[in-house]
């Protein structure tokens, strides 16, 4: 699954610290997650998508074999 | 389901615990303590105890930042200690007989947490690496 999520920070100039504070989870966390390593749990999907105020399908993208 | 993890304190007791009980077991097997009848079961008791509530405390204790990810790793590092105690277990068994084997199997009593131990640190050590300069 990718996701757009260092774009969104880039966007709106947010650090991987801010958006790990704001979510509740580390640094390394946001660091694996926009490295494709560890696939969020829903509510944390959720929760990013709501910092970013977008959509989960607008944040994360399933990909064909997933 | 919730999972019941001890508060970070416990990590620091956890080192207490283990490393002295380490030792006392590494120079148990190797036959380095002279004592005999109800001291020699104290020792032994003490380092297979030790070793064995020492890792726990270690590995169940609520991490710094205690995340799902820190969570998943938790649980990955269990199967996977998982298979590696089976793997050492079965090549063991094919593979030493006589007095060795029952030295072995001494260690088989905490041979399971200590994989565990290992796994679970050397996988929170990678995520730790893992940060790289802030972006």
């Amino acid at each position: 699954m990718k996701n757009k999520i260092k774009v969104e920070r880039a966007e709106k100039d947010v650090t991987q610290q801010q958006l790990a504070d704001a979510v509740g989870v580390s640094r390394q966390t946001i660091v694996a997650i926009e490295k494709g390593r560890f696939l969020p749990s829903t509510p944390l999907a959720i929760k990013i998508s709501r910092f970013f105020g977008k959509s989960v399908e607008t944040i994360f993208l399933l990909e064909e074999d997933d | 389901m919730k999972n019941l993890l001890f508060p970070r304190q416990f990590q620091a007791l956890g080192w207490l615990l283990f490393v002295p009980a380490f030792i006392l077991g590494v120079l148990i097997i190797n036959n380095m303590i002279d004592c005999e009848g109800t001291l020699e079961t104290i020792l032994n008791d003490a380092a297979i105890i030790g070793i064995t509530i020492g890792s726990i405390f270690i590995v169940c204790s609520k991490e710094k930042c205690e995340d799902e990810m820190i969570r998943s790793i938790r649980l990955a590092s269990l199967l996977n200690a998982l298979y590696v105690y089976g793997i050492i277990l079965i090549v063991a068994v094919l593979l030493i007989n006589g007095i060795a084997f029952a030295q072995f199997m001494a260690i088989n009593l905490v041979l399971l947490p200590l994989i565990y131990f290992v796994v679970f640190r050397f996988e929170i050590y990678r995520y730790n690496k893992m940060s790289g300069d802030e972006e």
